[in-house]
């Protein structure tokens, strides 16, 4: 059984469970994302930061023989939205190497687990009933994961 | 699976079909420098290169083929323009211009020989590139150093009449190669020169090379090198209200020169060459460049055009790729090019075009004497 | 005599940049053992923010002393930022890595920061307004120039008042106690995250001016200028002891007069020569720089 992290919230169960719990995978999700509001808004801080801190280099092109100052406004949104992202992608893969196996584990086994259940459901296909009866009987039930 | 391997199958085959695509074309590789502080002396060349080959193309092209141009950059640095050579070499090219700087062609030439690849460059002027014979492959539109240095010294002694010369150069190929010529022009004329330093390009400020200058009481200072460090040296005499003429080379003989010095470049002389705003050709491509890129074409801009046309219709007169072929097309055939009419010589110098003296007055180069 | 005079202030001028430069360098190795590779894009960076801010206010009217300290101060701020977000991305993740990763990380954000540049204005030459004006009692003389004694003052005033920071405060006691012996300070409950990042602004800060006043005195700028500024400043940071800040002023200081004086006397040529063979001369006998301590590693 992998180690419980402590900011990892427990996984709800779903009604077809078979000793090893899947839940819905959007509310996993948001479940695995423990303060997002707060992240979101510590990314925005950054991102404004780099807006400030790119802004004479990147927004302002001054031309001492025309005096002329182009301003390249488009730009700073470029710089704010990219420090958004890779600061909230950052933070993400921090959490990810800081909740460790705890939270790789699941998801291989989720993966795994919702093809099986894909390749399950598929009992009633019918080119495979009419073309080989037996051969889908043995897709049902599906088997326990290795733990 | 089964799926993913099939579709990755089809989709490097449909890859590894798309070069069949591109056979019937001929490669012209334009190399120099298009980025970087030296990109103003490559970035005129490359566009040259580009409307000459509209053009020709425009007209059918060389032979019945359409003319791709594979531009590569190589900011004038020796070891950046080997691996350029080895790139445009290994992609096929039939025929290089470039490239910019002596030091960065005098890398690639040797790569280029061995190639059999034939090579044209609008603004390498260094001397032993043509005079050793060393490189059979190699052309160029621009007068090599030593005519150069020579026009420099004969300014100097019979039009300003000066009696000390200070020569400074950048321990470059380029600006070492003028220096060591104008060292001995001078020598033989009489005025030797009472100073010979190099300077280490990128330094931080050249006051104590000025001080040097000053200290030698030369009333004539001759830089080979390109305008970066010239920009330097000069305001830093200018602030130090000497009263030296400053004399420089084609490297220096553009405005980007006089853009960043300001108002220190007021007063120097360069080297350049030939003025042909007389001429038909060259007022129709310096239309074209105003047309195409909205602004006035750079340094080298009508060598390398002429450079252009040369080549083509070297392959056109020669009726194949064939390096021997065009060599021979090259040094047999009169080109009518924005230069004048110009051929080559055995050793790959043009013949009929010159170099002129220029001064900077009231902001812009003005050529002397006319 | 006045040629030598000429000489030696031309030296002092460029070793006063190279020790603004230094300080930076030896700082930053005292607190985290680390050769901040980036240092000199902080310098390129402070000079081109001072050329956009005071073009952009040339424009709108301002002039003489005031552009200087408007675009000065701008500079200072902006390097000061990129110093310390320097640190906290390249650097404090990699405060337990082996010695050699953050060396390659600072490497790496100097190329960065150059092509950062490079691409976000121009590869070109730009020219860099005299913000210093020449003082009218300078007109006649000649061995030194207005600038260079601007420059020279600035220096000295900037060295005194980094020594006096670092002996009489609080911060400046933190910084030596960090310098001394991280973990003790951090038991000792000296917030040492802080310090760090005060380092760097500090730095970054001196950085800037001397960006400013070199650019104003030479008059053009280039993305490239970086490069070369920082490996001078940390050779003459290594020549004067790295990690002693006396030490890196002396350093840039005499590098500065020996590429000044082997130009006038013997050679342009050999400048470098001449600059690079003393700091091994010295090193060879004195390894740890001329007022380098020779600290033996604590068991």
């Amino acid at each position: 059984m992998p180690i419980k992290h402590e900011n990892a919230p427990s996984i709800g169960k779903t009604a077809s469970c078979d000793g090893y719990s899947l839940p819905a995978s959007r509310r996993n999700l948001r479940d695995r994302l423990p303060k997002t509001g707060f992240n979101t808004l510590k990314s925005l801080g950054i991102a404004l930061w780099f807006m400030f801190l790119t802004f004479p280099i990147m927004v302002i092109k001054v031309s001492p023989l025309e005096k002329t100052i182009e301003w390249r406004w488009s730009r700073l949104v470029y710089v704010g939205a990219g420090a958004f992202s890779l600061s909230m992608l950052w933070r993400f893969l921090i959490y990810r190497k800081e909740a460790g196996t705890s939270f790789r584990k699941p998801l291989q086994e989720r993966l795994s687990l919702f093809f099986q259940r894909k390749k399950a459901a598929r009992l009633l296909h019918w080119p495979r009933l009419l073309f080989s009866p037996p051969y889908s009987l043995s897709f049902f039930p599906p088997t326990r994961p290795p733990s | 699976m089964k799926i993913m391997n099939s579709f990755l199958t089809v989709l490097v085959m449909v890859l590894s079909a798309a070069p069949v695509f591109a056979l019937d074309t001929i490669k012209l590789g334009v190399a120099g420098a298009h980025t970087g502080d030296l990109a103003s002396y490559g970035i005129p060349s490359l566009n040259a290169a580009r409307l000459v080959v509209a053009d020709r193309n425009a007209k059918g092209g060389i032979l019945g083929k359409q003319v791709d141009i594979l531009a590569e950059d190589d900011v004038c640095k020796p070891e950046v323009a080997a691996n350029v050579a080895t790139k445009l070499v290994s992609q096929d090219v039939a025929l290089v211009l470039g490239h910019i700087c002596s030091g960065a062609t005098k890398a690639a030439l040797t790569l280029y020989k061995d190639a059999g690849k034939i090579i044209m460059s609008s603004s390498a002027t260094n001397v032993e590139l043509t005079k050793s014979g060393v490189y059979p492959n190699f052309f160029r539109t621009i007068s090599p150093d030593d005519a150069q240095a020579m026009l420099q010294v004969e300014f100097a002694v019979n039009t300003l009449k000066v009696k000390k010369v200070a020569i400074v150069h950048d321990k470059g190929d380029y600006g070492k190669g003028l220096a060591e010529f104008a060292k001995g022009f001078f020598g033989k004329k009489g005025v030797p020169p009472v100073l010979f330093e190099g300077i280490t390009p990128g330094a931080v400020d050249y006051s104590a090379i000025v001080q040097k200058i000053k200290s030698s009481g030369a009333d004539a200072v001759v830089y080979g090198g390109y305008h970066p460090e010239a920009a330097k040296i000069i305001s830093t005499m200018k602030k130090k209200k000497m009263k030296a003429v400053f004399i420089s080379d084609d490297g220096v003989r553009d405005d980007t020169f006089i853009k960043v010095a300001g108002k220190y470049a007021e007063g120097v002389y360069a080297t350049g060459p030939i003025d042909t705003s007389k001429n038909a050709m060259a007022i129709e491509a310096i239309e074209k460049h105003k047309k195409t890129y909205a602004s006035d074409p750079g340094a080298f801009y009508l060598n390398a055009y002429a450079a252009a046309i040369c080549l083509l219709e070297a392959i056109e007169k020669a009726g194949s790729t064939d390096s021997e072929a065009i060599s021979k097309a090259l040094r047999g055939t009169w080109f009518d090019t924005p230069l004048g009419k110009i051929s080559f010589d055995e050793r790959g110098d043009a013949l009929g075009i010159g170099f002129a003296m220029y001064q900077v007055v009231k902001g812009r180069y003005a050529e002397v004497g006319k | 005599m006045e040629y030598f005079l000429e000489l030696f202030f031309g030296g002092l001028t460029r070793g006063s940049i190279y020790a603004l430069l230094a300080l930076g360098y030896t700082m930053v190795y005292g607190i985290i053992q680390l050769i901040n590779f980036a240092h000199g894009e902080i310098y390129m960076i402070g000079a081109f923010t001072a050329l956009i801010a005071a073009s952009a206010l040339s424009m709108l009217g301002l002039d003489g002393w005031s552009l200087l300290a408007i675009a000065g101060l701008a500079a200072v701020i902006y390097s000061a930022a990129y110093g310390f977000t320097l640190e906290k991305i390249a650097y404090k993740p990699l405060r337990k890595a082996p010695r050699l990763s953050p060396l390659i990380s600072a490497i790496g954000m100097s190329i960065f920061l150059q092509n950062y540049v490079l691409l976000a204005q121009t590869s070109d030459f730009l020219s860099f307004p005299a913000l210093i004006d020449e003082f009218p009692f300078m007109e006649d003389v000649t061995i030194i120039r207005s600038s260079e004694l601007v420059i020279i003052s600035v220096t000295a005033l900037s060295t005194a008042l980094l020594t006096i920071f670092i002996k009489f405060t609080g911060i400046g006691k933190a910084m030596r106690a960090v310098a001394q012996d991280r973990i003790m300070a951090m038991l000792l409950g000296v917030k040492v995250d802080r310090v760090i990042s005060v380092t760097f602004i500090i730095g970054s800060a001196l950085a800037a001016v001397g960006g400013v006043l070199i650019s104003s005195h030479v008059g053009q700028i280039n993305f490239y200028i970086g490069f070369i500024a920082g490996i001078k400043a940390f050779t003459a940071a290594v020549l004067g002891g790295i990690g002693s800040l006396p030490g890196a002023v002396l350093g840039g200081l005499v590098l500065g007069w020996t590429e000044s004086f082997a130009t006038g006397y013997v050679s342009s040529d050999y400048e470098d020569v001449f600059a690079f063979g003393l700091l091994v001369f010295i090193l060879i006998f004195k390894p740890s720089g001329i007022l380098g301590r020779s600290s033996a590693e604590k068991v």
